[in-house]
């Protein structure tokens, strides 16, 4: 990197007065302070005899520090009259002194990480590239030795000294490694894979502001190892993908719901043995499907295969029809109210984030047929989506309010529109609804709908009237079901709160699955 | 006020020192014997300085070599005797004839001090009654890989001790030096030595109880130093050839250069030694061509040469030394010490006490290194202050770390060595600030 | 031609082993010397070039390895070498017809006039390193692709072993583990080969030379005739004549497949201010001048007293002692890619190119 002429010339006295040399210990100061122009890490002594005049050559701990190589690399930087030798710790360079002086080269012993000398001293002369070279070459060969994602990450860290490194979707984090995050952290992101990629995401660093990186290192360290992180997460994607084949397969069965899970075990044993499935022994069904019907994004399902990791890397998850499936062994009660919460505090907010939902079939000691399982997850699941994204819901707690959520809102829309014409019509519609919904609500009583609504009694009763009046049947037993339904549903409209995240909006497309 | 004092034939030569500065001239007197001799020394001190004398270094190098070498026996331990002729150790000429008997025995150590060979005790508690029928009372033991365990070598002299406590016992491990015919030869001299610094210490002691009840005898080392009279019955051998030592010291403290180089011009020829720290730079042995060396710390002293190299940033001192100055020094060298000095008896006035560590350790790393130098370093403090120093007036001196070519990575040769004053002497500081080579 | 060899021979090469050693302690040549001296009153020792043997004779080296001790801690009962060669008889089903040094220079370049000796066999005016190396597959036979095995060893203690190996890197960690179980040493017999082997990939004069060089140094002259003498001999040159001023010890890590710990002595050249460091690993493997790799090995460095003209013991190197440091080339097998690969710095563990091979 150049730097412009008129710009403030650095030298040795300064940075080790009050700059980024600030650490080292001078063992030899030439008179003449010498000028910084460039810093370069080397690790291998050859790497001495390319260096510009007026460069701090900082040699890298992995070098060593043998008198020797102090002395050699002494040599080398006068021939190319380089301005300082930084060697770590000063034990061995004592003998080297003599020669420094000789020579007339300032050399400096750092107790520290040379690197971290030579990047520091890089970003405040402004010729980061002359380090980043020759670093960012090292830690590309470092992380490419690595094959799972976890190592890359930790590696990458470790290059930084430690800061938090992430791999992130939509802000969800799905691995991690090095130091929490803090807010006061310098957020440095990358993108990992491309819009057609089956994995997409970032790689985020966490450098803490008051350290001594380098940000545009950091982000070209960064940049250098995203091809490592893009591989070992597909590396991974592809081992679950073969995991997950048998899961997949069973949720894909056509299946006899009355069956016992005595006669399916029987039907499908190869499918069971491959999945590692353990007779007898009770099994629960997650099962994740997005909160938009019509949200399919690729690569979701790597993502979601990630968080997964975070409550149990055991079960394969397959994405499937409509979703993602994975079936965990659970032994007893205990461990399925702990897979339950376990979902819910590791996924749940990421699940929020990414706009899905999760359901969980009811844990019974009989090991109840697969295809039963699957389906309680897969309904629970559906029901969740009442509640918003995010929602972990179990079948067990779900009963018959799970009905009104298969109910297709537009037909019963439509039944609105074609049976109730003048209501739908009326100017005052909106209130109406509002009070008969009220009324229904409180199992026809008057005086609780009107304190719900905050209105008085009357008042209630003279809507009430009104709705009559537009050929609202209210007085006959038989038909209140369905107007209850009716008002249910034209409320959401007219609260207006709920557009895409209403799962009774949401339910064409899906009539194959009846309650 | 300090005595240094040298014994040779019927003489006794003496020259007191009051800090660096002599107080009077080097006296010799000569008298029926040794004993009179010293005795009459004494004595006159007495009556001139009286109790102001508060130290008496005795040189006995010229006594020890003088007096005719006691018998020994020889005891080797090895895995195997030697099979051929050939193979027999052989001695420096002057020692071979104080051999009366040599003795193998299975036995020794690896350098790990792992034993190579069970130590055959039973063979040789056979053949001990007949060790012990003849007249030798003296006995030399080295075992091989005794520098790495001495447990053969002490097990040997515990069973002789046993049957005979009288018998006078020397084994190598108390001598540094990693071959073996060094420290059998060493051993086997500091035996042959053995009564004669019995003899000595007893006369000194004697004199020194009788006319200066207060003083502390020494007796001056080949290293520059001085050590209890006890020591010398036990290890002679540290005071031969203590002269040139003296001699070091004494021109160097004239001269007052504690770090430098002496130049010593003598009717033998001209030599030349270095101080370091206030001492005569040692070696752990003394050369003898190329025969066994002799395993001592002892001063360095070579020969001067016509391309000595001349230095200007090195202070050195010219002393001569010779009985008869008329002739004009060679080389063109021009004394720079007042005559008629006699150097070393001013060095063994001002000795000080010394002590040395010198032994292998085994390190893991730098830091382990680093940790046994310093335990040799505390070692070596604590046997100059078990000399008589005072723990305040004790300096370590030298302080080396040694590779072993060909060694076990790990194993490390390490030589340290201590000096101190006792606590009577604390204004005599030592001549310079005591630095060892390594900080 | 052949050689009857003199006890004044045996004394020059004494000094002339000590001087290849490049610095290790001299004593157990010493020790040879004199027994091999007195064991020629009666007896006449052979040196013989390879070109008078037949080219299929049999033909071993006998060479002391150690590990971890001085030979002359622990001296030879006498009997080893012998036990040796029967053994490598017994093993090939053939007689040796002579015998070579595994190394010529420190001990293992005086042991074969022993071994002479005591043997009656002819000693071979060649070896296969043409000074010393700490390991026993650094040698030009190994370049030539020579086979090491089958090895003989005999340590002290008697016990005797017979090492069949064909890769000399397996050979030097077999032969090392069993070096120190037998106490530290142990005298070998190897790379047994025809006379014709040794012809084609030995460095041949290795002995004579070193009773040249011993002529040269013990004679009475002034250190500058010797210098210029050795010049003639071995093109030898003087480096530098400094004065210590610092000694380390382990200045490296040391890769624990090497013996001995790594030292260094840095030294300045009064004259011209150079500051001379030497990097040291049972022998000199490194010279740096101001800094400039000035020798490395396979170059041969060795000191001398700047005096005496003799040579200096590391182990007595004191700060301050001015020295000689004389310089020069290996045998020319050494300078050969194969050669480099085996004994440039890098095989000490020192990341530096020797100097002949970045130019070549």
């Amino acid at each position: 990197m150049r730097r412009s002429k008129n710009e403030t010339r650095l030298d040795v006295v300064a940075l080790l007065a009050h700059g980024s040399l600030r650490g080292a210990t001078p063992l030899y100061l030439t008179p003449s302070s010498g000028l910084i122009e460039s810093v370069v890490l080397v690790s291998q002594l050859e790497a001495i005899r390319q260096v510009r005049p007026n460069t701090v050559v900082v040699l890298s701990s992995e070098m060593g520090s043998g008198g020797w190589l102090v002395s050699a690399a002494l040599r080398h930087a006068w021939e190319r009259r380089a301005s300082a030798v930084v060697v770590a710790g000063s034990v061995y360079a004592s003998a080297a002194v003599g020669l420094a002086e000789r020579l007339g080269i300032t050399l400096l012993a750092t107790d520290g990480e040379p690197a971290a000398l030579a990047l520091a001293l890089a970003a405040e002369i402004g010729a980061a590239l002359s380090v980043v070279d020759a670093e960012l070459a090292r830690v590309a060969r470092t992380v490419a030795k690595d094959t799972t994602l976890g190592d890359v990450l930790k590696t990458i860290s470790r290059e930084l000294d430690g800061v938090g490194v992430s791999l992130e979707y939509d802000g969800v984090v799905l691995a991690s490694a090095g130091l929490a995050p803090r807010e006061t952290d310098e957020v440095i992101t990358v993108e990992v894979g491309g819009a057609n990629s089956v994995v997409r995401g970032t790689l985020t660093a966490r450098a803490p502001t008051s350290g001594v990186h380098n940000l545009r290192l950091v982000r070209s360290i960064l940049e250098v190892a995203t091809p490592a992180v893009k591989a070992a997460w597909l590396l991974e994607e592809v081992l679950s993908t073969a995991r997950a084949v048998p899961t997949a397969a069973i949720a894909g069965l056509d299946q006899d719901p009355a069956a016992s899970g005595a006669e399916f075990e029987e039907k499908h044993r190869h499918l069971l043995t491959q999945l590692g499935w353990r007779e007898g022994e009770p099994y629960m069904a997650v099962w994740f499907s997005s909160g938009q019907v019509q949200d399919h994004r690729p690569e979701l399902t790597a993502v979601l295969r990630l968080l997964w990791r975070k409550v149990t890397v055991r079960s394969p998850l397959a994405e499937v029809q409509g979703g993602w499936l994975t079936l965990v062994p659970a032994g007893d009660q205990d461990a399925s109210t702990q897979l339950e919460s376990r979902i819910r505090t590791r996924l749940g907010p990421a699940l929020a984030e990414l706009g899905l939902v999760a359901g969980l079939s009811r844990w019974q000691e009989d090991a109840p047929a697969l295809a039963l399982i699957v389906r309680e997850a897969r309904l629970a699941a559906q029901s969740a989506r009442s509640t918003g994204s995010g929602t972990v819901l179990g079948f067990a707690s779900l009963g018959v309010v799970a009905a009104t959520t298969f109910v297709d809102m537009d037909a019963v829309a439509l039944v609105a529109e074609l049976s109730l014409p003048r209501l739908m019509t009326s100017p005052d519609r909106d209130v109406i609804i509002t009070a008969v919904a009220a009324f229904l609500d409180h199992r026809g009583s008057v005086s609780l709908a009107a304190k719900s609504l905050n209105l008085h009694r009357n008042t209630l009763q003279a809507r009430l009237n009104r709705a009559r009046d537009l050929g609202v049947p209210l007085d006959i037993p038989a038909e209140l079901l369905s107007v209850h339904l009716i008002i249910k549903v034209l409320r959401r409209s007219v609260t207006g709160k709920t557009t895409s995240e209403d799962p009774l909006e949401n339910q064409k497309g899906l009539p194959e699955f009846p309650v | 006020m300090r005595v240094g004092l040298r014994l040779q034939g019927t003489n006794c030569r003496t020259v007191v020192l009051d800090g660096r500065t002599a107080v009077s001239s080097a006296r010799e007197v000569h008298a029926g014997s040794l004993s009179e001799a010293l005795e009459s020394s004494l004595s006159g001190l007495r009556r001139e300085f009286g109790s102001g004398i508060t130290e008496i270094t005795a040189d006995v190098g010229r006594v020890l070599v003088e007096r005719k070498l006691a018998d020994v026996v020889a005891i080797r331990i090895s895995p195997r005797p030697p099979a051929d002729e050939f193979h027999m150790t052989v001695l420096p000429a002057l020692v071979q004839p104080a051999v009366t008997r040599t003795v193998h025995v299975r036995g020794g150590h690896d350098l790990r001090g792992r034993t190579l060979a069970r130590l055959d005790l039973e063979a040789f508690l056979a053949d001990l009654p007949g060790i012990l029928a003849g007249d030798v009372r003296n006995v030399a033991i080295t075992s091989v890989g005794s520098t790495a365990s001495k447990d053969h070598e002490t097990r040997i002299a515990d069973a002789i001790l046993s049957n005979d406590r009288d018998m006078r016992i020397s084994i190598s491990n108390d001598f540094y030096s990693s071959v073996f015919r060094d420290r059998d030869y060493t051993a086997i001299l500091n035996s042959a030595l053995m009564e004669t610094g019995e003899e000595l210490a007893a006369m000194l002691e004697e004199a020194g109880r009788r006319q200066f009840p207060a003083t502390l005898l020494s007796f001056a080392k080949n290293d520059g130093g001085r050590a209890p009279l006890s020591r010398l019955a036990l290890a002679p051998v540290h005071g031969l050839r203590a002269e040139p030592a003296m001699g070091i010291l004494g021109a160097a403290t004239l001269a007052g250069i504690p770090e430098g180089e002496v130049i010593l011009c003598m009717e033998a020829g001209v030599s030349v030694g270095h101080t370091r720290g206030g001492l005569p730079v040692a070696r752990s042995l003394i050369r003898q061509g190329f025969e066994a060396s002799l395993a001592s710390n002892a001063a360095i002293l070579e020969p001067y040469t016509v391309h000595h190299p001349v230095r200007t940033d090195v202070p050195s001192v010219i002393a001569d030394l010779r009985e008869w100055q008329e002739s004009a020094l060679p080389f063109g060298l021009v004394p720079t010490l007042p005559a008629l000095q006699d150097a070393a008896l001013v060095g063994s006035a001002v000795a000080p006490l010394t002590a040395w560590i010198d032994r292998l350790e085994t390190v893991s790393g730098r830091v382990d290194l680093q940790r046994v130098q310093n335990l040799a370093e505390e070692d070596a403090h604590s046997a100059a202050v078990q000399l008589g120093a005072s723990p305040g007036q004790t300096h370590i001196i030298e302080s080396n770390v040694f590779a072993m070519p060909y060694g076990n990575p790990g194993i490390v040769r390490i030589r340290v060595q201590a000096a101190g004053e006792t606590s009577a002497d604390e204004e005599h500081v030592l001549p310079a600030a005591a630095r060892g080579i390594n900080p | 031609m052949s050689t009857v060899l003199t006890t004044e021979d045996v004394r020059n090469l004494r000094t002339g082993a000590h001087f290849l050693a490049c610095t290790i302690d001299p004593t157990a040549i010493y020790v040879y010397a004199e027994m091999i001296q007195r064991g020629m009153e009666d007896r006449s020792l052979e040196l013989i070039t390879v070109d008078e043997l037949a080219p299929d004779d049999l033909v071993v080296a006998v060479g002391m390895v150690t590990q971890g001790l001085f030979i002359a801690d622990m001296p030879p009962v006498g009997d080893e070498f012998l036990g040796c060669i029967s053994a490598i008889e017994a093993s090939l089903g053939r007689r040796v017809r002579a015998i070579y040094s595994l190394a010529a220079a420190n001990i293992n370049g005086i042991v074969p006039l022993m071994v002479g000796l005591q043997s009656s066999l002819p000693v071979i005016d060649s070896d296969p390193m043409g000074r010393v190396f700490p390991l026993i597959s650094q040698t030009t036979l190994n370049i030539g692709n020579v086979a090491i095995g089958p090895i003989a060893l005999m340590g002290v203690t008697g016990e005797r072993a017979v090492v069949e190996v064909e890769s000399p890197q397996r050979a030097e960690t077999l032969v090392r583990a069993l070096v120190t179980e037998l106490g530290g040493w142990a005298a070998t017999a190897m790379y047994p080969c025809s006379a014709q082997q040794l012809r084609e990939h030995g460095v041949h004069g290795s002995i004579s030379r070193m009773i040249r060089i011993g002529q040269i140094l013990d004679a009475s002259t002034s250190v500058d005739r010797k210098l210029l003498l050795l010049a003639d001999l071995l093109g030898a040159t003087r480096i530098a004549r400094a004065r210590v001023s610092h000694i380390e010890s382990l200045s490296r890590p040391t890769d624990l497949g090497l013996p001995a710990q790594p030292s260094s002595v840095t030294l300045e050249d009064e004259t011209t201010g150079r500051i001379v460091r030497l990097e040291i690993q049972n022998e000199i493997l490194l010279v740096l001048v101001d800094g400039a790799v000035t020798a490395a090995v396979p170059d041969m460095v060795t000191l001398l007293n700047s005096e005496q003209g003799t040579v200096v013991n590391l182990e007595d190197v004191q700060v301050g002692d001015v020295i000689d440091i004389v310089k020069f080339s290996a045998a020319a097998q050494w300078y050969s890619e194969a050669g480099l690969d085996l004994t440039e710095p890098k095989a000490f563990g020192i990341p530096i190119v020797h100097p002949r091979r970045r130019h070549a």
